[in-house]
């Protein structure tokens, strides 16, 4: 067990409300530990480019940052949360350029803001489009400093050889540790360089780790992916709204992944299109614009329905051509004409998320054939998984101004005491859309409200888990070497291994828990889900190396993702309706009647249940009604097309006029 | 697309080893992978990894490395590639492999943790050293820069603690003191920004002291290698200038903590 005498904290995961969390105890005097499965500086906010919320400009007001932020979630979101946020997030943008983080400035020195879909206002700030990383950095930077100063007792005396913030790199979560009555008093966790599996000690433990990602296919090496998500929905927590999950209509098809462009691209002018021609050979810039069919723009709700619509046009049997394989590749074009701008504007505002590609290509190139800068020309791009909405349960407590109560130690609680949850492990304060730029923000607010509670809830209690018998901490601990020790060993019947399972997992949630939804396929995506697990369980490790092991890791991560993909399958199942992220077309309306509410689940005894009501330790029945006091729903927009199915040989729909055969010399390769 | 040089198959040699104090165990090994389109060193690993075999047919444990991003954000999967310093995520094997060879080996001024994974804990270790931290003190009142001065921190700022330049300068060693162009770049990162100029003594004190600035051996290796080129060595000549001034005229201002 990690040795203390300091009333620790646990934050486990180390992104922006990790290190929001931490830094907030820190600051708060708590003694912190902070476990990370990678470190600290590589946790990222992937999803992130856009910047930071806040209503600082001119004529703007935390009343309409909170009115955009309902309307894009389609009021699904907690309005108490939106509007605390909205009232915070001024603040919280001083506090990280005081943090170093380089924002973009005015001529005249203050912050330069900039205006993105869904806000009626400039309000974004920003430090290139990787305002995230910058801001990991910067939150890291100060977690060291506190790494160099003392621990203090309940008297203000220093504790000598225990530093205020203690870093445990490469330390993965396994379970966390409940006493008799159920309430968190610590975690366990595996050292991935030894492999020495540990119990910690903790008041408190805060959770701040990724939302689905193993589920959805962003299939890595080490990272924890959802797997404290998956711990705490097996100790007992409840989830919500795990259904709701953003795509990005403009991945690159990478060799390795699919690399998001940040849909700032969109935002700064770029279009999406396909061909009207199925079998069109031409250079994107050869065809002419009536023989394009344009997919979406980054309207008013955000990238939900561009992403739709480019899954639609596939369905339809539209896409790329790829003349060399002679088949249609579910891709479009992104049309980069954005040149009209200036180019070292463009660079300013777009350079960080062009790095990846201009590191891998394809790059665009001229009639020439000459490779460009990639503002001009066009790239293949398709849809990739974005963040999901939802996540662990959380209870929030406002004042009567709206803003957060933050000395309150319901902020960011579990339905397990002690458990508190921040950043996308937990349900966002989005409800069924984000509005870009918001999600940086919310997390380091989220972050920093959890910390502030859980310091609250450790102040308060009048149990501590230092006087927890180790006995509490020892079975835990022995239980969870076990079972890294018997999955390090175990055979397989030989067929399979768990990287093809996560890559079937991927498959199978693309095609049954898409843009677009079905019933039908859901309930085969729920069966395909229970037979990827059992399978799970019958295949072998891989390597049976004792230090370093990496494969051990992510089969803890693989069970977990199965678990999560499981209770999203059944979310999106039982939401007969469509809001926001989620659409059926079956059902391609919004139903306030019956779905203004929430979809809560848990891991039953007998697998993945959706509950209506549940109790929480700050209240004894929690319900999935949504709270509107404050903003009435507007109208939800219209129901979108519908996918006209093509027979497969079907002529292509006759273009206003074609002209394929007209330049058969014509067939330049338009990329690499 | 690409013009393929060489066959559609690549040898992969990697420089393995089981754990850092297994340095019996440590050996090459050589894998085939198929040369997909536009595929890196990093699809290479993957490969390996859902079918560890070796060119001789043995089935061995798949090979270790970190990489937690994939798209040249995190700077973890910064290795030797064919001797040289780079990123797995961002080497195409069409351009590091174009005779269908490549070879693989850790950075070699870390401790190792197994096969390709190091450990760049000591970077953390020297940012503390030379406190190359703002000491955020909870103000929350506007800020303001210039667009020029604010450019400038942004490049500075998008060093991702790779490890790079220190493996390629000749003065950084696992052992020993110097701290490197990423700590005194990040040093004079934070001493740009109003909140992190106000430590700034204690920091040039600390980059005076035993392995700061002075071990630097001028051989602009650093700028060479750095993925986000970084402008190291200005970095560097900032600190020296800094550090000198203190140095002379240090006892006039009274030199304190």
């Amino acid at each position: 067990m990690a040795r203390t005498r300091a009333r620790r904290v646990v934050v486990v995961g180390g992104g922006v409300a990790g290190l929001a969390a931490a830094l907030e105890l820190c600051r708060a005097g708590v003694p912190v530990d902070v476990l990370c499965a990678t470190s600290l500086r590589r946790s990222h906010v992937e999803g992130s480019p856009a910047g930071l919320n806040a209503a600082l400009g001119d004529g703007d007001s935390p009343r309409e940052h909170a009115a955009d932020a309902l309307r894009v979630g389609q009021y699904l979101a907690s309005q108490a949360r939106v509007l605390a946020l909205a009232l915070a997030a001024p603040e919280l943008v001083r506090v990280v350029e005081r943090l170093g983080v380089p924002l973009h400035r005015r001529a005249d020195g203050s912050l330069l803001l900039r205006r993105l879909p869904g806000s009626t206002k400039p309000r974004t700030a920003f430090a290139g489009a990787a305002t995230g990383l910058e801001l990991v950095h910067a939150l890291d930077a100060e977690l060291a400093r506190h790494e160099l100063e003392p621990a203090t007792d309940a008297r203000g005396a220093k504790l000598p050889g225990e530093p205020l913030a203690r870093r445990f790199e490469h330390w993965d979560l396994c379970e966390l540790v409940l006493d008799g009555d159920g309430a968190c008093v610590g975690c366990v966790a595996q050292d991935l360089h030894t492999m020495d599996v540990r119990a910690f000690r903790a008041e408190a433990v805060v959770l701040a780790e990724s939302g689905p990602s193993l589920a959805r296919g962003s299939a890595s090496g080490v990272p924890s992916a959802e797997h404290a998500l998956a711990v705490a929905l097996r100790a007992g927590a409840v989830a919500q709204n795990l259904e709701l999950q953003a795509f990005h209509a403009t991945a690159l098809r990478g060799p390795d992944r699919q690399h998001v462009l940040s849909e700032l691209t969109l935002a700064e002018g770029a279009r999406l299109w396909v061909p009207l021609d199925r079998k069109e050979r031409r250079a994107p810039e050869d065809v002419p614009e009536r023989e394009r069919e344009h997919l979406g723009s980054p309207g008013e709700l955000g990238m939900a329905a561009t992403a739709r619509a480019l899954v639609r046009a596939f369905a339809e049997g539209r896409g790329i051509f790829d003349p060399e394989r002679e088949v249609l590749e579910p891709l479009a074009w992104l049309d980069l004409e954005v040149h009209k701008r200036d180019a070292a504007e463009l660079e300013l505002r777009l350079g960080a998320s062009f790095e990846t590609y201009r590191a891998l290509g394809p790059r665009p190139r001229t009639r020439a054939g000459q490779e460009t800068l990639p503002y001009r020309g066009a790239l293949k791009v398709g849809v990739a998984p974005g963040r999901c909405l939802g996540g662990l349960w959380i209870d929030f407590a406002t004042r009567a101004d709206g803003a957060a109560d933050p000395a309150s130690p319901r902020n960011h609680a579990t339905t397990l005491a002690g458990l508190y949850a921040a950043g996308p492990v937990a349900c966002s304060p989005h409800g069924a859309g984000a509005l870009p730029g918001d999600e940086l923000v919310g997390d380091f607010f989220g972050g920093r409200l959890a910390a502030r509670a859980a310091a609250a809830y450790r102040a308060g209690s009048t149990r501590s888990a230092a006087d927890q018998p180790s006995s509490t901490f020892e079975a835990p601990e022995s239980a969870a070497r076990a079972a890294c020790e018997k999955l390090r060993e175990r055979e397989g019947d030989g067929e399979g291994s768990p990287y093809a399972i996560a890559d079937e997992l991927a498959q199978a949630m693309d095609a049954g828990c898409g843009p677009l939804c079905d019933d039908a396929e859901l309930a085969a995506l729920e069966a395909t889900l229970a037979a990827l697990a059992e399978r799970l369980e019958a295949t072998g490790c891989p390597d049976r190396a004792s230090r370093a092991n990496q494969a051990v890791p992510f089969m803890r991560h693989l069970g977990g993702a199965l678990d999560v993909a499981r209770l999203a399958a059944a979310g999106a199942r039982a939401r007969a309706e469509s809001r926001g992220v989620h659409y059926k077309p079956a059902t391609p309306t919004r139903d306030d009647a019956g779905w203004l509410r929430s979809t809560l689940g848990r891991l039953g005894a007998s697998g993945p249940e959706l509950v209506r009501a549940f109790a929480s330790p700050f209240a004894e029945r929690v319900t999935d009604a949504v709270d509107t006091s404050l903003v009435a729903p507007e109208p939800g927009p219209a129901a979108e097309p519908a996918v006209r199915v093509a027979a497969p040989d079907e002529a292509p729909r006759p273009a206003k006029k074609k002209k394929r055969a007209a330049k058969p010399a014509d067939e330049e390769p338009s990329d690499g | 697309m690409a013009e393929r040089r060489g066959s559609d198959k690549v040898r992969v040699r990697v420089l393995r080893q089981d754990a850092f104090d297994r340095k019996d165990t440590r050996r090459w090994e050589e894998f085939e992978v198929a040369r997909g389109e536009r595929a890196t060193v990093l699809s290479a690993l993957r490969a390996i990894q859902r079918a560890p075999r070796t060119v001789d047919g043995r089935a061995v444990a798949p090979v270790a490395w970190e990489t937690p991003c994939l798209e040249h954000a995190c700077g973890v999967c910064t290795m030797l590639v064919n001797g040289v310093v780079g990123q797995a995520c961002t080497s195409l094997l069409d351009v590091v492999a174009p005779k269908g060879r490549v070879s693989l080996a850790p950075l070699g001024k870390f401790p190792l943790v197994r096969d390709l994974w190091v450990d760049r804990q000591r970077m953390t270790d020297d940012v503390k050293r030379v406190r190359a931290f703002v000491g955020y003190d909870g103000a929350t009142d506007a800020l303001r820069e210039s667009p020029a001065a604010q450019a400038e921190r942004l490049l500075l700022a998008s060093c991702t603690s790779c490890g790079a330049c220190l493996e390629a300068c000749p003065q950084y060693h696992q052992n020993g003191a110097y701290v490197g162009a990423a700590a005194i770049n990040q040093a004079r990162l934070v001493g740009l920004h109003e909140g992190g100029a106000l430590d700034r003594g204690a920091r040039l004190d600390a980059l005076m002291g035993d392995g700061g600035i002075a071990s630097c051996g001028k051989a602009q290796n650093c700028v060479e290698v750095c993925p986000q080129g970084i402008p190291l060595t200005e970095s560097l000549g900032s600190v020296a200038r800094d550090t000198s001034k203190r140095l002379l005229f240090g006892w006039l201002l009274g030199a304190r903590r």
